[in-house]
């Protein structure tokens, strides 16, 4: 097969024709054959499958008509013939022509047709004809009533018909037959005159009115009711008898003429009159369907609601009862809103109690509500079942409070999130903050108070205390930091005071050079006491400086510790040195014009800090942030400390400043002024003065060149001295190594103690990074 | 065991259960060293998690509350370097031994109930070889037991209706545990065994008790009363610096704050990045 099909593909014949004489073949084999009859099998075999072109069989023979023409027929007899109709009394004759019965005498074969002709009346005796049909048979004749005058006066009378009126009907039934329709139509008031052949007959007349079809039925089913009550008692009457008399008796003429009146209005309707019933029926029958539905969406609805506030009462162990009515459920309603917005509040409040309390008020309302008998709803039935199984299903037992206990069952009421937990993740949570270094802070605190960092028993009791903890702890930063800040700001108000009580506000240099001779001389204790230990290592080289800054970090940070060993003291410590600076900067006249340049620049910087740094709560999640992000800046001030080739810009700023402080105050204010950071500069100050002590201290004198530089550079751009501070930062390095390295220890100190407490010195900065 | 036929929760119940994991190990006895430890190893260890030791075990056998009514199965996930570093233990006692010699975290998974419709929830465990306070010296030369045990309550938020039948006492699970419990000759306080109390005192079998919780409480309650009272020593001297600042800000007004456009502090950083 597949090789013809080949070839006729390569020849460009195409497949087709190979493919359809075999679907066909196959078809007939299929198909049944009608079955030619009168063929031998053989011949039908030998035709094969194609169908003969012309009929080959002849069609069935049927009985062929009689013919005349071979006479093998003879006609049967028919005869007019007279009768007699039986219902007529009258006797009137008719005739019609009757078939005569066939006769058992032979035919004649030889006769003709003229000769059959000629023979026919000497053959009428001989045919036989049917029986007449009795007809009168079916000519019956209703049953009317009749009465004598005795027995209508007795039985039939009536107040609106009279004695005539009645005969007149009687007579009228009788004669169509009970056809109430033309008894109707033929009663006529005008002949029951003429029936009463009388002289006063033209005076009566008047009194006869014409009745309605209704009351000639009523009037006669009356009468015939009557009469047939008469004739047979009603206990001796068989069942049609009495059925036909029940109905007589039964017959209401009014709905009759109600029903009729109605038939034709529905009758006469128009077009449009049944168009607008019609969809007038179909409005109705959607609406009573819709109703259905609803009312069952209502019940779900219903079922619903009772549901859940099954749910919870059992849960807390509570009686169950049974909200029967449309007034408790929406009762049920409520108490469902109340407990939602209860669970949104987290109010730490004693809740089961309470809300024991309320719910069972609640109840009691909805008690006294199902009580007014107010309308029960279709439901009511059906609901107290339904509901019993559903919470039967949820609530699978109460439990008593000491079972509750044993089993651990707890009813929190902060919102749950299902599911399973460890109780110490949550421990571990709560002490995770926003930020690394507050989390830092947070666990050294708690590493102070002796609480390690596992607890031993993270029950549920404990890891609330524990939170309180935390949260206490989380307290104490805000407050430490809100304290930096608002002494930070005391501390710039007294040198604008200082300012204003009249010293020269431009006498930078000599001023300078006076402050530092009084910084000299005041030094505070603590400071003292610090620059001693960490002048010990200082040493002259920038490498010094970073190593200097690398030690003196820790050195400080273990004097504080013995203080007050705890991160959260070193607030007291930078509060410390803020105090000393204030005692130096009284004496520092410069240090009295940077910081009246500070001033503004804080003012400038901090505009939307302000208001939080003024105030004693910054408990606000701005708080929290700006915190988070003092953290880091403490950081990376703690970076600084260590490395000086700080990358980040901030803290080239913050070190640049430092070192120009260091070296020369007119540049200290320029560069600050740029930096724009009040709190940095604070802490610049702060940090200047150390420097200016070591540098009186150790005789080491300042570097002239630089500061020409650097004068210089300020006054041709002195808004962009950072970068040249940057380049002074390493001559100072270079050139000052103790200065340097008191700095870095300073560095050192003043980070640690700003770690935690004075981190918000670091804010401003950190705000303008943000932005 | 039923299928979990009601996946429906239980608003606004909690229900907990105490057990302790951690882990033990003791030095090998250079006398008797077992044979088939790999030569570098030190010690034979074991992990575990545990219901809380009941009080009234005082023989060799430690009882303790029973946890494998709500605990199917545990995997440990040992080092990597050991073979079949997974392990899990499907029934009670959920512990591994091993032998080794060093430290390392190990994942502990807990498989819950099926009736809890839970998913597995994994704590970490990090194995302790060694002691490391007290008296070291001495401990390393008495070959002391090395305990690192930790305890725990699992929290289940809103369980399954068929689990807070089963966690409250009832069920057909609990059955079998009891079933189980007869097996090993605890059926006399099976009931109990299910419980989340833990015992009101310590004793040598068991440290964690109602005694210990409350040792914790007033640990914590103290140091909430340290921190308090910083706290208002903090505020007495913020009040203090404040009403510094209400007097200055009478006199000074108060702080200036615009002086310098958002453009020069652009301008400081700008040069900062040039030069």
């Amino acid at each position: 097969m597949a090789s013809t099909r080949d070839i006729h593909d390569i020849m460009g014949m195409g497949g087709g024709p190979v493919q359809k004489p075999t679907n066909k073949k196959k078809k007939k084999v299929v198909e049944a054959q009608p079955r030619l009859s009168g063929i031998s099998r053989e011949v039908q075999a030998l035709m094969g499958d194609s169908v003969p072109p012309v009929q080959i069989v002849e069609p069935p023979k049927y009985k062929s008509k009689p013919s005349l023409a071979n006479k093998l027929y003879k006609p049967r007899h028919w005869q007019e013939i007279p009768f007699k109709p039986g219902a007529r009394s009258d006797g009137l004759s008719l005739t019609h022509w009757k078939r005569a019965l066939p006769s058992h005498r032979p035919l004649q074969l030889n006769g003709d047709v003229e000769m059959v002709d000629g023979i026919q009346p000497s053959l009428k005796p001989e045919y036989q004809f049917e029986e007449e049909f009795p007809m009168d048979k079916w000519a019956v004749a209703v049953r009317v009533p009749d009465y004598t005058d005795e027995q209508y006066e007795r039985h039939f009378k009536a107040d609106d018909w009279t004695r005539e009126e009645t005969d007149y009907l009687v007579k009228l039934a009788s004669e169509y037959d009970l056809r109430w329709i033309v008894i109707a139509d033929r009663y006529d008031p005008q002949e029951i005159q003429s029936a009463q052949i009388g002289g006063e007959a033209l005076e009566v007349a008047k009194n006869y009115s014409s009745r309605t079809m209704e009351q000639l039925k009523l009037r006669y089913y009356q009468v015939a009711a009557q009469d047939l009550e008469l004739r047979t008692p009603k206990a001796s009457m068989n069942p049609t008898e009495f059925a036909l008399y029940e109905k007589m008796r039964s017959f209401d003429a009014k709905t009759e003429t109600l029903r009729k009146a109605m038939a034709e209005k529905l009758f006469e309707r128009t077009k449009d009159e049944a168009e607008e019933e019609r969809t007038l029926l179909e409005e109705l029958h959607r609406i009573t369907k819709n109703e259905e539905e609803f009312i069952a969406m209502r019940r779900d609805l219903y079922a619903r609601l009772e549901a859940a506030p099954s749910l919870r009462r059992n849960e807390r162990g509570e009686e169950q009862n049974i909200v029967l009515s449309s007034a408790g459920l929406s009762e049920l309603l409520s108490r469902l809103f109340a407990k939602e917005k209860h669970l949104k509040r987290r109010a730490p409040a004693p809740g089961d109690s309470n809300s024991t309390a309320q719910q069972q008020s609640a109840d009691g309302r909805s008690r006294a509500n199902t009580s007014l008998s107010r309308r029960d709803t279709m439901d009511t039935a059906t609901e107290p079942s339904k509901k019993g199984s559903v919470s039967q299903q949820i609530v699978p037992k109460q439990l008593t409070q000491a079972e509750e206990e044993r089993y651990g069952v707890s009813h929190p009421n902060e919102r749950l999130t299902s599911g399973v937990s460890f109780r110490h993740e949550k421990i571990n949570r709560v002490t995770t903050a926003k930020s690394q270094v507050q989390t830092q802070k947070i666990n050294a605190a708690l590493t102070e108070l002796e609480i390690p960092a596992r607890l031993s028993m993270p029950t549920e009791k404990v890891c609330k205390e524990f939170e309180r903890l935390v949260s206490q702890i989380q307290l104490l930063l805000d407050a430490r930091r809100t304290l930096a800040r608002v002494s930070e700001e005391v501390k710039t108000l007294e040198e604008m005071r200082r300012q204003r009580l009249g010293l020269p506000p431009l006498a930078e240099q000599n001023a300078s050079g006076e402050a530092m001779d009084v910084d000299k001389t005041a030094p505070a204790p603590g400071q003292v006491g610090r620059n001693s230990t960490t002048e010990t290592l200082q040493s002259g080289s920038l490498g010094g400086q970073t190593v200097n800054g690398v030690d003196g970090g820790p050195g400080p940070a273990v004097d504080e510790d013995d203080e007050d060993a705890e991160g959260e003291d070193d607030v007291e410590a930078s509060n410390l040195e803020k105090t000393q600076n204030d005692e130096e900067d009284e004496a520092d006249n410069t240090g009295l014009n940077d910081d009246s340049m500070a001033q503004r620049d804080e003012g400038d910087e901090d505009e939307n800090a302000e208001e939080e740094d003024e105030e004693d709560d910054d408990d606000d999640d701005v708080g929290v942030e700006d915190e988070d992000e003092d953290d880091d800046e403490g950081n990376a001030a703690l970076m600084r400390g260590v490395d000086n080739d700080d990358g980040e810009d901030e803290g080239e700023h913050d070190v640049d400043d430092d070192d120009v402080e260091d070296e020369d105050e007119e540049e200290e204010a320029v560069p600050l002024h740029e930096e724009g950071d009040e709190e940095e500069e604070e802490e610049q100050q702060r940090e200047r003065g150390f420097a200016r002590h070591q540098t009186e201290d150790e005789a080491t004198d300042a570097d002239n060149d630089d500061d020409t530089q650097n004068v210089t550079m300020d006054d041709v751009e002195p808004e962009e001295n950072d970068p040249d501070a940057e380049d002074d930062d390493e001559d100072v390095a270079d050139n000052r190594p103790t200065s340097a390295g008191s700095r870095g220890h300073k560095r050192g100190a003043s980070v640690i103690s700003d770690a935690s407490g004075a981190g918000s010195n670091r804010s401003g900065a950190g705000r303008k990074r943000r932005r | 065991m039923p299928a979990p036929a009601s996946t429906k929760r239980l608003r606004g119940v909690q229900i907990h259960r105490p057990f302790i994991f951690g882990s033990e190990a003791i030095p090998f006895d250079p006398a008797n060293r077992p044979r088939d430890a790999p030569t570098d190893h030190t010690h034979r260890w074991r992990v575990f998690v545990r219901g809380i030791p009941t009080s009234n075990s005082a023989g060799q056998q430690q009882q303790s509350t029973d946890i494998s009514h709500w605990l199917k199965k545990v995997q440990f996930k040992l080092h990597d370097t050991y073979a079949n570093s997974v392990r899990m233990v499907e029934s009670p006692p959920f512990e591994v031994e091993e032998t080794g010699w060093g430290e390392f975290e190990i994942a502990i998974k807990f498989y819950f109930v099926p009736e809890s419709g839970e998913k597995p929830q994994q704590l970490w465990h990090a194995l302790k070889l060694h002691p490391y306070t007290g008296d070291i010296e001495r401990q390393k030369a008495d070959r002391t037991t090395v305990k690192s045990v930790c305890y725990e309550e699992v929290v289940f938020s809103e369980p399954v209706e068929p689990f807070y039948d089963l966690l409250t006492g009832g069920g057909e699970a609990g059955g079998q545990t009891r079933g189980k419990g007869g097996k090993s000759t605890k059926a006399a306080n099976s009931g109990s065994l299910k419980t989340a109390e833990i015992p009101s005192k310590s004793n040598g079998a068991n440290v964690w008790s109602k005694e210990e919780e409350g040792k914790e409480l007033d640990r914590l309650a103290e140091a909430v009363k340290k921190v308090e009272k910083m706290i208002v020593d903090e505020k007495a001297q913020l009040v203090a610096e404040e009403k510094k600042l209400a007097q200055l800000e009478k006199t000074e007004g108060k702080l200036l704050k615009k002086r310098i456009p958002n453009n020069m502090q652009e301008a400081a950083m700008l040069g900062g990045g040039v030069l």
